[in-house]
């Protein structure tokens, strides 16, 4: 027996992916929040530059770019999976699983040489909107990472391909989340 | 919805060409905030003037995000082609993220207001800029200013009194207070309206639901499609499997 969510379209889009929309809905509201809460407190407080002025923008590039490479690996994989070719699509998202595990990788060692020189989550407004945000979004991006291989895995076998778009979705979302997260915190000095 | 390119070779491929697009707004928001640094001219922009360093920085860094999101959005997530259910969902959000913004933003972006005073952010800024005097070796404000962080909000006059009684709201509005009460309508409006869509929404895919049901069909068919004649219904009615027939 297919789940509800492939068989059925209440709407005209599928139940699977009408959820995924709704997750998303949620999320704008949970970043979104999150981060005009960071632009009005910013607004309010020019001595938060100075801490901004510590986080270092090469570093925020590179992942930038990193998220944006692993974007285009999911977007392939969709592309794969609507062939049929559920081979292909799991290889293009392993490697959105890699650029998952090269951004986690970067940013640990970001915050260990941030935290090590004191700049930790007390220090002030500015490095507690700075841990909290980019922690919330690491946190997606291990949770995407991990629902990930469980769909490359099935796709490797040619199951259940439509989830590799469910997925997808929810990558790109987060990928936007960075997006405005890097000039936020890493531009804005 | 990903068909959008057939095999044309790696940069023949529709995504790639985004992607490159994407890495060289990327760069652009790099660079331009760089060159912002270095810039200290003005310019006029209808009758105002903005340091042409900061406008290319917010230009470059912020203006370009929006558009590197868009792409994404348009051309990864293929948003602009899914159907109106998912676009409503994410309308609703933003719409609440908008109503959010402008009510907490006049009472966060300012230290002061016609009868309040937020002592304990500005203590806040005093501690992260010091001024010339405290430069000059007056320790004793930064004593205080460090004091003032345990300082709650003061909102002087806000009590009524005997002599006032236009000074009862937060933050010091007052009652004929016209950007206060916009907000307060906006708010009431269009959360209501969102909540009152949803619930629409959220109860005909319910009914839609329980339809399906065997057991429940000779009960819930007749309500549901009572429901879908009402007028302006139709719309709504397409949206159901079989379209016209539901």
């Amino acid at each position: 027996m297919r789940p509800i969510a492939t068989t059925r379209a209440a709407t005209g889009t599928a139940t699977g992916k009408l959820a995924v929309w709704w997750v998303l809905a949620s999320e704008v509201v949970i970043f979104g929040g999150l981060l005009a809460s960071y632009v009005m407190f910013r607004l309010g407080h020019p001595e938060w530059a100075d801490a901004a002025a510590v986080t270092d923008t090469r570093i925020g590039a590179f992942n930038t770019w990193v998220l944006l490479t692993s974007s285009l690996t999911a977007v392939l994989a969709h592309q794969a999976a609507e062939r049929g070719d559920g081979k292909r699509a799991a290889q293009f998202l392993y490697g959105t699983i890699v650029g998952a595990a090269v951004f986690i990788g970067v940013k640990t060692y970001e915050w260990w040489y941030e935290i090590s020189h004191g700049y930790t989550i007390t220090s002030n407004g500015f490095w507690a909107f700075y841990y909290t945000a980019a922690g919330l979004h690491a946190f997606h991006v291990i949770a995407g990472a991990v629902i990930m291989a469980i769909v490359a895995r099935d796709a490797a076998k040619g199951l259940e391909l439509h989830r590799v778009e469910l997925i997808g979705i929810y990558w790109h979302f987060v990928d936007i989340v960075w997006i405005f997260l890097f000039p936020l915190l890493y531009i804005a000095k | 919805m990903a068909g959008h390119s057939e095999d044309k070779g790696f940069l023949g491929n529709h995504y790639v060409r985004v992607y490159l697009v994407l890495l060289v707004l990327l760069a652009v928001s790099i660079v331009g905030p760089l060159v912002g640094e270095a810039l200290d001219q003005e310019i006029v922009i209808f009758g105002q003037r903005f340091g042409l360093g900061i406008t290319l920085t917010l230009i470059t860094a912020f203006g370009i995000a929006v558009v590197k999101a868009w792409l994404v959005i348009k051309n990864f997530m293929h948003l602009t082609i899914e159907r109106v259910v998912p676009k409503l969902f994410l309308a609703a959000s933003v719409l609440l993220l908008a109503l959010f913004w402008g009510g907490v933003a006049p009472d966060v972006q300012l230290h002061e207001g016609r009868m309040w005073e937020n002592d304990a952010a500005k203590a806040a800024v005093d501690r992260g800029i010091p001024s010339e005097e405290e430069h000059a070796g007056e320790v004793e404000h930064v004593a205080d200013a460090e004091h003032a962080g345990e300082v709650e909000v003061s909102y002087a006059g806000l009590v009524p009194t005997a002599k006032s009684n236009d000074n009862a709201l937060p933050g010091g509005y007052n009652f004929v207070h016209a950007a206060f009460w916009t907000v307060v309508v906006l708010v009431a409006i269009g959360t209501n309206a969102v909540a009152i869509i949803l619930s629409i929404g959220i109860l005909l895919l319910l009914l839609e639901t329980l339809s399906r049901i065997p057991m429940l069909q000779r009960i819930v068919g007749p309500i549901l499609e009572r429901i879908l004649r009402l007028p302006g219904m139709g719309r709504i009615r397409s949206f159901l499997p079989g379209g016209q027939e539901a």
